[in-house]
C-alpha cells in the first residue's frame, strides 16, 4: 500500500516515486558486488566513489546518481590543460531535468526591465550576434569540501570538481544591449530547463549584479571545446563567468530576466553564503553573523603527475608538473617546496591560455634514495594573492586554497 | 527482472544512447537529443525509520547524499532534516523529524556506502 501522496507533489511524480520503492521493496536489498565495480576513493572518511560511465561521458567518479554529480578522477588534470568534455564534472542541484530537447523549438528569453524582449532561437544567437571564444575554469564552489576538517555537510567532493575549457557563444553585454535596459536595471537573473521535483523546493536560480557584466567576459555559450555542449554539462546554452565560482554557471540556460532590485531568492539569500569577512573563514565550529555570497575563485593550484603516498626511484631530474588558476588576473608563479614548504623554489610556468583558464607549470628536482619527501606548490597571482599555507575553514566548506601536500618516498 | 538484469539492461540502453548521441555530432539534421538518466543504484537500508527515508528524502535525491556523508553528529543530522524541510520544500510532517534524523544518523555513523550493482 503507498503512502499518502506528500504535500507538494503532483500526483504524476508522486507516482513515479513510489513506484520506484515499490520496485525496489519487491526486489529486496540491493546485492553487495563489491569486487565487479571499478571505484576510486578520495582520501576522506567515506571517501569510496564508483567510476561509472553516465551517456556521453567516460567513467567518472559517482558522488550521487540523481541529480548527477560526478567527479572527474584527478589524473586526468595531468592529460591536458583542456578538460576533455567526456570527462568534464557535472553538478546539478535539482533532479527533474528535461529527458528531451528539441533545438529547434527551443528559445533563450531576456525580458525583465528591458526595452524590448527578446526570445531567440540558437541559430538568432550564432547569427545575429558575434561569436566570442575563451578559455575558464569552471569550479564548483564546494570543490575539495571532503577536506576540511572538521568536516562539514554538503556534497563531498575531492579536487575534482572543477575543468577547463575553451568556451564558445556570444557576449551577456552584447545581449542585453540589443534588448536595452531600463534605467533602473540593477541585476541580472539566470533560470535553466532544470526544475525542481516538489512544487515547495525553490527554482535553482542565480543573479550577477548590473555593475559587473559591463566590463565582464560573461558569455552564454553554446560550445565546449569546439564541441556541443555536453548534455550533463549545460546543452544547449550555459552561462560562462569567468572567474566566479561554477553556482553561476547556470546550465541549460533559457531565460535571463533583468531586475530593478536585488534578487532575494534562496540560492542567492541563504545558500552559497560565506562569512562576510576578507578570508571568508571562521574558527572551526563557528556559525557566521554576517555573510555575503560566494563569487570570485580563491587562487589555487595542484601537481598533477604524482599521486600523493607514491613511491618513486631516486633520480637527478624527476619532473613535477602541475597547474594553477585564480579568478582572472593570471598566474604570476608557482614556487614548489619538496619539503613540506621548507624551502621554495620557482617553477617554470608553461604556455598562457588566458587570465582564466589553467596555467601549466613544472620543475625538476633531484630526488635522494631512501627519503620521505612532501611536495607542495604555492601560486602567487598577478595581484599578489598567494594560497593558504594552512587550510581554513567556513561552515559550507567554501574558498579552499590551501597549498596541498603529495607525500612520496624514494626507493633506497 | 534481478538487480543485475535490470543493470545490464541499463548499460546497454546507455551503451546505444551513447552512440546516437555520437552520430547527433556529426549529424546536423538530427535536432532532438534525449538523455537516459540512470536511476538510482541503491536505495536506503534496513533500520528504524528506513521507510521515512524511503518516501521523503528519495523524493529529490538518490541515498548516495547520504552514504557519502562524513559520519555527522546527531545535532547536525537534524540540522539537516530541518533544511531539508524548511529550505528545500520536504514534505516531512514535522513529528517525523527525528526519526528520520535518528535513522540517517545511525546509517551514516555504521552502515557503508553500498556498492552499485554491476553490471
Amino acid at each position: 500500500m503507498n503512502p499518502p501522496p506528500p504535500d507538494g507533489l503532483t500526483r504524476r511524480r508522486f507516482l513515479q516515486t513510489s513506484l520506484t520503492v515499490g520496485g525496489l521493496t519487491a526486489l529486496g536489498n540491493w546485492p553487495m558486488l563489491a569486487d565487479a565495480t571499478p571505484a576510486l576513493t578520495l582520501p576522506f572518511e567515506r571517501g569510496e566513489r564508483p567510476l561509472i560511465a553516465f551517456p556521453e561521458k567516460r567513467p567518472l567518479m559517482v558522488m550521487t546518481t540523481r541529480p548527477p554529480q560526478l567527479e572527474t578522477p584527478f589524473s586526468i588534470f595531468d592529460e591536458s590543460i583542456f578538460t576533455p568534455n567526456d570527462a568534464f564534472f557535472v553538478r546539478w542541484h535539482l533532479a527533474n531535468i528535461p529527458q528531451t530537447i528539441d533545438t529547434r523549438q527551443f528559445k533563450l528569453t531576456i525580458r525583465g526591465r528591458v526595452n524590448e524582449t527578446l526570445s531567440l532561437s540558437l541559430l538568432d544567437l550564432k547569427q545575429q550576434f558575434e561569436s566570442v571564444e575563451i578559455a575558464a575554469v569552471c569550479q564548483c564552489g564546494g570543490n575539495s569540501r571532503g577536506f576540511f576538517q572538521p568536516r562539514v555537510p554538503g556534497g563531498q567532493w575531492g579536487h575534482g570538481a572543477m575543468g577547463n575549457a575553451k568556451w564558445t557563444g556570444v557576449r551577456l553585454h552584447d545581449l542585453l544591449e540589443k534588448a536595452g535596459i531600463a534605467p533602473d536595471a540593477k541585476y541580472v537573473r539566470f533560470d535553466g530547463l532544470d526544475r525542481p521535483i516538489a512544487d515547495t523546493t525553490p527554482d535553482f536560480l542565480k543573479s550577477i549584479p548590473l555593475h559587473e557584466v559591463g566590463a565582464s567576459q560573461i558569455l552564454v555559450a553554446y560550445a565546449m571545446n569546439g564541441e556541443p555542449l555536453p548534455y550533463l554539462n549545460g546543452f544547449p546554452l550555459r552561462l560562462i563567468v569567468p572567474g566566479w565560482y561554477a553556482t553561476y554557471w547556470v546550465k541549460m540556460l533559457n531565460d535571463i530576466e533583468v531586475l530593478n532590485e536585488e534578487d532575494h531568492n534562496f540560492w542567492m539569500d541563504t545558500a552559497y553564503r560565506i562569512p562576510a569577512n576578507a578570508c571568508g573563514c571562521l574558527e572551526p565550529g563557528q556559525k557566521p553573523t554576517q555573510t555575503l555570497p560566494l563569487t570570485r575563485m580563491t587562487v589555487r593550484s595542484f601537481i598533477t603527475n604524482i599521486e600523493d603516498g607514491a613511491t618513486l626511484a631516486a633520480s637527478p631530474r624527476q619532473l613535477i608538473k602541475g597547474i594553477a588558476f585564480d579568478q582572472g588576473y593570471g598566474i604570476d608563479q608557482v614556487l614548489f617546496s619538496a619539503d613540506g614548504g621548507l624551502h621554495w623554489e620557482a617553477t617554470q610556468l608553461g604556455h598562457d591560455h588566458g587570465d582564466f583558464s589553467f596555467r601549466p607549470w613544472e620543475i625538476q628536482v633531484v630526488l635522494q634514495p631512501g627519503r620521505s619527501y612532501r611536495f607542495q606548490s604555492l601560486a602567487i597571482n598577478r595581484i599578489g594573492e598567494s594560497q593558504q599555507l594552512h587550510p581554513q575553514w567556513n561552515p559550507n566548506g567554501y574558498l579552499r586554497n590551501a597549498v596541498e601536500t603529495v607525500h612520496v618516498t624514494t626507493r633506497g | 527482472m534481478t538487480p543485475r538484469l535490470i543493470y545490464s539492461f541499463l548499460i546497454i540502453s546507455n551503451v546505444w544512447l551513447a552512440l546516437g548521441a555520437s552520430a547527433w555530432g556529426n549529424e546536423v539534421s538530427q535536432t532532438v537529443r534525449t538523455y537516459a538518466f540512470p536511476t538510482d543504484p541503491f536505495f536506503y537500508q534496513p533500520g528504524p525509520g528506513q521507510e521515512l527515508a524511503n518516501v521523503y528524502c528519495i523524493i529529490c535525491h538518490s541515498a548516495e547524499y547520504m552514504y557519502t556523508q562524513p559520519p555527522h553528529s546527531k545535532k547536525t543530522w537534524i540540522e539537516i532534516v530541518n533544511k531539508m524541510k524548511r529550505a528545500m520544500g520536504c514534505p516531512i510532517p514535522d513529528d517525523q523529524i527525528g526519526s528520520l534524523a535518528t535513522y540517517l544518523f545511525q546509517q551514516n555513523s555504521t552502515s557503508p556506502i553500498p556498492p552499485p550493482a554491476s553490471p
